[in-house]
């Protein structure tokens, strides 16, 4: 009986180890591509490892600024996804806040109006919001990239979620004393809100770090592009030259690797957070 | 607190207004009049058209309109085709590392089916174009050291929907296995202490008790899951260039054709389309959560 279950405890772990492996196999084949000379791609069988490692893919990807600007694609990734995230935080807290603690006329109608967003499909609202991007003059800009999304309605209702059920006492007690409504906020409310605020705050940088469609159809000259839309131009730009696109795809994807990596445990939170917003 | 109106309650939520009016309310009520009319983005108004766009969809000499329904039709399939595997799947590697009694074992696993998750669809589709290749692609190289054929899998179907499906569910598994895990975290202990003391085995203690348990958390991730595959766009567009022909062209690459064609955008014609879709996204979304809540009673 006790040989049978570590049997089954052992055979559990080596199939959730070939399974890991299996999933992480992908990325080391990117890595060890993108130090293997060109003409090795194509020999076959396949080489599990480079027969004469080399760093030239990374040398013709980071040599050419004018063409690939690496360094460009980084910045204007992290400008957006910086701004757009504390941004949003911010503005969903205010909202948030207001909705979930103060009586005032339309509060209903303002929570009914965020479910609706919430429903509409994204595809109904892409090209009209290109034409309202457009009309302002933010296409080409990380304007484009940081503000609409701000209008977004999951973190407002996230907040109004949490500080609905936040208790009302120390906030009484406060009001007794005088203290105003910003006062509230930022005393009381945001020290017991914080683990929250930075669950949302990596969700949405990572969302925006991450995100290709939008930054696609808005940002056209090549170094205003964040660094998945360059991406997607290195396959037009490098057609079956697989070790500097690997290298390229290994030099965009190490950052959020390693943010991954730094924030795995809000990150996993962040996960369980989406699927905690129920009507 | 007082019931009477708090007046400063409208600056906490105007700056969330002002965002929500410019790019929510705006452009909804805006992409209306824009699918009624001939739309340039140079010139904006071009003339006015009335329901023509909406009206020629349901023509069947109108060659555009049969690829819009098409692509639709791809979009369908690939929901059809990627929902199932992304729900078992995921709901198995949950099932995996929740059991599993080793903690360095749960962890690395966890983090290698995440991991993932955190990179950019387009760097993924970019390194399956290499790895699905059909002459020197490593995944062929394995189907042939195994004794199978090579398989042309970004060139022909139903090869390509492999390669479109494939990169998906590598990104997507993790995210929703960590979804099915706090589910089964959430089913109280005492539930399963109850069902060892009627004598019942793991087998039955997972249909009797996980299932059910798992069933709010189940409803969620087919929902989200359905709308993200409808939207399918990167992995067609870098992987199999939506062919062939236009056999995995999904209606979000062909409305991207249609509206940023460089000769003859027709955002018109594409908001209309955009419309139509939605609507038709919006009733089968609302059907299926309507089929999974009532099934709770």
């Amino acid at each position: 009986m006790k040989t049978r279950t570590r049997f089954w405890k052992a055979s559990h772990i080596i199939l959730l180890f070939i399974l890991s492996l299996s999933f992480l196999f992908p990325l080391y084949w990117m890595l060890i591509t993108s130090f293997k000379l060109e003409h090795e791609n194509s020999l076959w069988p396949p080489t599990m490892w480079p027969e004469k490692f080399t760093l030239e893919n990374y040398v013709s990807i980071l040599a050419h600024p004018e063409d690939t600007p690496l360094f460009s694609w980084f910045k204007n990734s992290f400008i957006a996804a910086a701004s757009y995230s504390v941004l949003s935080v911010i503005i969903s807290l205010l909202a948030g806040y207001a909705l979930a603690r103060m009586t005032f006329w339309g509060r209903k109608l303002y929570l009914t109006l965020l479910l609706i967003a919430l429903t509409i499909p994204g595809i109904i609202l892409i090209i009209p919001s290109f034409i309202v991007v457009d009309f302002l003059g933010w296409t080409n800009s990380l304007k484009a990239i940081i503000f609409p999304a701000l209008s977004g309605t999951f973190g407002v209702l996230l907040f109004y979620q949490f500080l609905s059920k936040f208790p009302k006492d120390l906030e009484e007690a406060a009001v007794i004393d005088g203290a105003s409504n910003f006062r509230i906020l930022i005393s009381i409310i945001v020290p017991h809100t914080k683990p929250l605020m930075l669950t949302l705050l990596i969700l949405n940088f990572m969302g925006n770090w991450n995100d290709y469609f939008w930054p696609f159809i808005t940002l056209y000259s090549p170094s205003m592009r964040t660094m998945p839309v360059g991406m997607a131009t290195l396959q037009g730009r490098f057609e079956h030259f697989y070790g500097i696109m690997t290298a390229g795809g290994v030099l965009m994807a190490v950052p959020s690797i390693i943010l991954f990596i730094l924030v795995q445990k809000y990150y996993i939170k962040a996960i369980t957070l989406t699927g905690a917003i129920k009507e | 607190m007082s019931r009477k109106n708090n007046y400063s309650a409208y600056l906490y939520i105007l700056p969330h207004g002002i965002f929500y009016l410019v790019f929510i309310a705006i452009p909804f009520i805006l992409g209306i009049y824009i699918s009624l009319n001939r739309w340039s983005i140079v010139d904006g108004r071009e003339a006015f058209v009335g329901l023509k766009y909406y009206i020629r969809l349901f023509d069947s000499d109108f060659v555009r309109g049969g690829h819009f329904w098409n692509s639709l039709w791809v979009a369908a399939q690939f929901v059809i085709y990627f929902t199932p595997f992304v729900v078992l799947i995921s709901l198995g590697l949950a099932i995996l590392v929740h059991n599993c009694g080793s903690k360095l074992a749960r962890a690395g696993s966890q983090f290698s089916f995440l991991v993932p998750t955190a990179i950019s669809i387009s760097i993924i589709a970019v390194l399956w174009r290499w790895i699905l290749g059909s002459d020197i692609g490593i995944l062929n190289f394995v189907l042939s050291s195994l004794g199978m054929e090579k398989k042309p899998w970004l060139i022909d179907v139903p090869w390509a929907w492999f390669a479109i499906i494939l990169p998906t569910l590598w990104m997507a598994c993790g995210w929703n296995m960590v979804l099915f895990i706090v589910g089964m975290q959430r089913i109280p202990e005492t539930l399963y202490e109850a069902a060892k003391v009627d004598g019942a085995g793991p087998w039955k203690q997972f249909i009797y008790i996980t299932l059910p348990g798992l069933r709010p958390i189940t409803n969620f991730i087919v929902i989200t899951q359905l709308i993200g595959a409808f939207n399918l766009f990167a992995q067609p567009q870098l992987l199999t260039g939506g062919g062939p022909g236009r056999a995995t062209t999904p209606v979000m690459l062909f409305l991207y054709g249609e509206a940023f064609n460089p000769r003859y955008p027709r955002l018109g014609a594409a908001v209309a389309m955009g419309l139509v879709t939605g609507i038709i996204i919006f009733s089968i979304v609302a059907v299926v959560y309507f089929l999974f809540s009532r099934k709770k009673e």
